[in-house]
């Protein structure tokens, strides 16, 4: 939609203006179902449409609004806002951790085989082997800090959590600090942290204030939920055991917990004026 | 000395020389015990009869051919008992000196009058022994025949305790099991009328007995021209009292035809013949096809069953008749009328079955090779049986059908938000009035209504669990809420278009449950907005809904930092007709919109806009939202 007139805006001085504006679909992010299938989602919190199918078999996304990590049968592809294909890595991973917070250059990858940090260099994905001291347990997150360091949750046998900042020039381990009262696989997520215990999936503020979705008894057990990133203010989460799915919209202005729906079926929905 | 004893004990009279004798189980199977010299029998009615397997063996070193048993009437005669029989194959088998060659038959105690009765069970033997030859008929060579007492058979013939009678068509008299011809014969008896036998069962004994099951055994999935009427049939019959019931033989088609009636374990046959008289309705073939294609002949002793439907439902039953005049007629057969009653069935000309003219005008003359069709169809509203009847001039055919329902208790919605608002996602439950009985599937369905006018549909408005408008949902025996995949709460989203969301769930048998909920018309709904200066434009986003379809003005009102209006603010614009371009477009997002306008500042400073103040106006009213600009 283009609507043109004109406003004369005074402060200062007379200003004359010309207002446009745009009507669309909003858009909320791209998800990963159980079978493998990446779909985008549009719609509002609580009213979401899942749309056409965009990849056939992924092992891992995370989109943000300015693009997406796509992780399939081991490659790792970064895709830009239109779909077009940036990068490409080839690994063997089938269980990389992938994130992506804002334009491209947030995108980073972590390839748990052969512990290396992918990132966007703006020309290619290129690997950061990471230094094995101060790396013992799993990582459960990875974000990128600034342009020399990644952000790293890792999960000591003992269900501690500890916070890494590693450097992307040397893949050397430059702080840890211990994550007091986080157990179990944790998700870094803006300031946030996320983690489930057996009350349901907590989200920590940076304060230290918590809130607490309850879920279902089967999906409360330990380990059960897979937390992706479907766009810049939304994690898609997924029960293992139920296969539920939810969406949580989260930002300093809004915390929406919703159900997602599932696999859509193949009706179609036809609009008078079509 | 132990064996000698033993050897006495199982022997019988002719032991040593001849073939031994033993009582079986009643299947034969297995030796109960050696036949006694005396065997008595239970007291047995006259007229009934009871039983006892025996079985023939060779004791001894040397072949024996058994060329007959039997009962006498006395030891020593060769008179045959008329109390007493044998039956079995055992006459002229050749037993070979082995404990595993034997032959089994059986002796019937069926005695003839009243009072205690013997008989002498007898063999005729010959062993093969002294250089003799079996069965031979060479005097010189043929073994000796021998005939030799068994045991003597003793019993007590009690009086008849029932006794049943008939009385119809082919007279009357005292039914018996093994009459040589029915006695139970009908006759001829035309495709219009019918004739019937009346059956009495006296009780002739002094103490009050139960009534024997009456039955009529037909080929099944066929129509039957034999009917029982059992009206007047006592479950119990009084010490010298009697019950009757009648058996009618109205035939639907000609020709002869059989069945069994059963009275207790006695059965007795019954015949009779359809006959077509000519140049009446009685020459007119009737068949009829119900919905599943099978074709059924009608017999006017059974009535034409329409099966169930479900009360509540207006669920129906048709079936689809033809009256056909064969071609080997001599002559057109008029048909006076065709008629039916009862409340439950209802006679239409149907669809035409070719060649046949459906219902014509009566009364109607059917030429040879022609036809007529017609249906009648069954709706039964509430629980029960109905029944009707067909008439095709003369001949008339009952008709039944039978209204259903469920187990299950009633069923009702439940959900956790109310009103419905556009925008929610709310949890469905379908409650019973009481634990169910039974375990059901049932099929639940969503169907949404939009209320705003060219808007046919929301694909936002489905079932969470599947994205679809259908589940299959289970209750189990004892529980008192449906569920999907375990789970009572099926959630559902209500989209973003005002209208009507109607939920259906449907077990077997069952009527379906309905209930409608109203999506009302609302303002427009900001979900997120924003203010950016993006010097040198100043930017305002909002993502929301219009459940209406219909914003119309939107109205922009800037201030500057410390709060004052910007003139000439506020700048209002008509939106209509670029959002009707949108949410009647390709983008099928229901009404959720996302909005982003751009104000370039040509001459001045987008530092100095502080705020603005949005309103969006749609058919349900006003919206504001006031931004900061960041």
């Amino acid at each position: 939609m283009k609507l043109c007139t004109l406003v004369t805006v005074v402060f200062v001085t007379s200003i004359s203006c010309l207002l446009e504006a745009q009507v669309g679909a909003p858009k909320i992010g791209f998800v990963r179902y159980a079978d493998g299938t990446a779909r985008a989602v549009y719609g509002l919190a609580n009213n979401f449409i899942t749309g056409e199918q965009i990849f056939a078999s992924t092992d891992a996304v995370a989109f943000s609004a300015s693009g997406g990590l796509v992780a399939s049968h081991g490659n790792i592809h970064l895709i830009g806002p239109t779909g077009a294909v940036f990068g490409e890595y080839g690994s063997s991973e089938t269980h990389p951790l992938l994130n992506i917070d804002g334009n491209l250059t947030t995108a980073i990858a972590y390839l748990p085989r052969e512990q290396v940090l992918l990132r966007w260099d703006g020309k290619s994905l290129s690997p950061v082997q990471l230094s094995t001291a101060g790396l013992s347990g799993t990582v459960t997150s990875v974000d990128v800090l600034n342009t020399h360091e990644a952000e790293l949750l890792v999960a000591t046998s003992d269900g501690n959590i500890s916070e890494l900042a590693v450097s992307l020039d040397t893949g050397e381990t430059t702080s840890v600090k211990l994550l007091p009262g986080i157990k179990g696989p944790a998700v870094l997520y803006h300031s946030w942290v996320l983690f489930q215990d057996k009350d349901g999936l907590e989200i920590e503020a940076a304060n230290g204030t918590r809130r607490t979705v309850t879920l279902s008894h089967d999906a409360a057990s330990q380990n059960d939920l897979v937390i992706e990133r479907m766009a810049a203010d939304w994690l898609h989460v997924i029960s293992q055991t139920t296969k539920q799915s939810w969406a949580l919209h989260l930002n300093s202005r809004v915390a929406e917990w919703a159900e997602l729906p599932g696999l859509p079926s193949s009706s179609s929905h036809k609009r008078g004026g079509e | 000395m132990k064996s000698l004893i033993l050897a006495l004990l199982v022997c019988t009279p002719i032991c040593a020389q001849g073939p031994s004798f033993f009582i079986t189980d009643p299947t034969g199977s297995n030796i109960v015990g050696p036949l006694p010299g005396t065997y008595q029998f239970p007291d047995t009615a006259q007229s009934s009869s009871s039983s006892v397997v025996l079985r023939a063996t060779n004791p001894t070193s040397s072949p024996i051919e058994i060329n007959n048993i039997f009962v006498a009437d006395a030891s020593g005669s060769d008179t045959q008992s008329l109390n007493f029989t044998v039956t079995g194959t055992v006459q002229d088998k050749i037993l070979s000196p082995s404990s595993s060659n034997f032959e089994n038959f059986t002796v019937n105690f069926t005695p003839a009058s009243v009072g205690a009765i013997t008989g002498e069970l007898r063999v005729q033997y010959q062993v093969q022994q002294n250089g003799c030859v079996l069965d031979s008929t060479d005097p010189a060579t043929q073994c000796p025949e021998v005939t030799a007492d068994v045991s003597t058979l003793q019993g007590n013939a009690t009086a008849p305790q029932l006794v049943a009678t008939y009385n119809g068509p082919s007279g009357s008299g005292t039914l018996q099991p093994d009459a040589s011809s029915p006695q139970l014969d009908f006759g001829n008896v035309s495709l219009s009328a019918t004739a019937s036998f009346t059956i009495t069962i006296a009780n002739e004994t002094s103490s009050a007995l139960n009534t024997p099951a009456v039955s009529i055994q037909f080929p099944p999935f066929q129509s039957s021209p034999f009917a029982l009427n059992l009206s007047a049939l006592s479950s119990t019959i009084a010490a010298g009292a009697s019950t009757t019931f009648t058996v009618t033989f109205a035939p639907g088609q000609s020709g002869l035809a059989s069945a069994t009636l059963a009275i207790g374990s006695n059965s007795y046959p019954l015949v009779g013949i359809g006959i077509a008289v000519l140049g009446t309705v009685d020459e007119l073939q009737i068949s009829y096809i119900d919905q599943t294609g099978v074709r059924g002949l009608p017999q006017g002793a059974t009535p034409i069953d329409f099966g169930q439907v479900t009360s509540g439902t207006n669920g129906t039953a048709t079936l689809t008749f033809t009256v056909a005049n064969p071609t080997t007629s001599y002559s057109a057969v008029t048909v006076p009328n065709v008629t039916v009653t009862g409340s439950a069935f209802t006679l239409t000309a149907g669809t035409a079955v070719p060649p046949c003219v459906p219902l014509p005008q009566m009364p109607y003359a059917i030429q040879p090779g022609g036809c007529i069709s017609f249906q009648i169809t069954f709706s039964g509203s509430a629980v029960g049986n109905y029944t009707g009847t067909l008439a095709i001039g003369s001949r008339v055919f009952s008709l039944v059908g039978e209204s259903i329902t469920s187990p299950l208790p009633d069923l009702s919605f439940q959900l956790d938000e109310q009103p419905l608002k556009s925008q929610q996602q709310v949890h469905l439950s379908i409650q019973l009035a009481s634990p169910s009985p039974v375990a059901a599937i049932g099929d639940l369905t969503l169907q949404f209504t939009p209320s705003v006018n060219g808007v046919k549909d929301d694909p936002a408005i489905n079932f969470t669990a599947t994205s679809g408008r259908e589940l299959q949902v289970n209750v189990a025996a004892g529980a008192q809420t449906a569920t999907f995949n375990g789970q009572s709460a099926i959630t559902f989203q209500t989209g973003t278009t005002a209208g009507t969301i109607t939920f259906t769930v449907a077990f077997p048998d069952k009527a379906p449950l309905t209930h409608a909920f109203t999506i009302a018309p609302e303002q427009v709904q900001i979900t997120e907005s924003s203010a950016v200066r993006q010097s040198p434009n100043l930017v305002v986003t909002l993502t929301g809904f219009d459940n209406t379809y219909s914003v119309g003005n939107l109205t922009f009102s800037f201030y500057d930092t410390s709060g004052h209006p910007i003139p000439p603010s506020p700048l209002t614009v008509n939106a209509a007709s670029d959002f009707q371009q949108y949410f009647f477009g390709p983008s099928d997002a229901g009404g959720a919109f996302s909005m982003q306008a751009s104000f370039p500042v040509l001459n001045g400073d987008p530092t100095q806009v502080g705020s603005v103040t949005v309103v969006l106006a749609n058919s349900a009213g006003s919206t504001s939202t006031s931004l900061n600009f960041q």
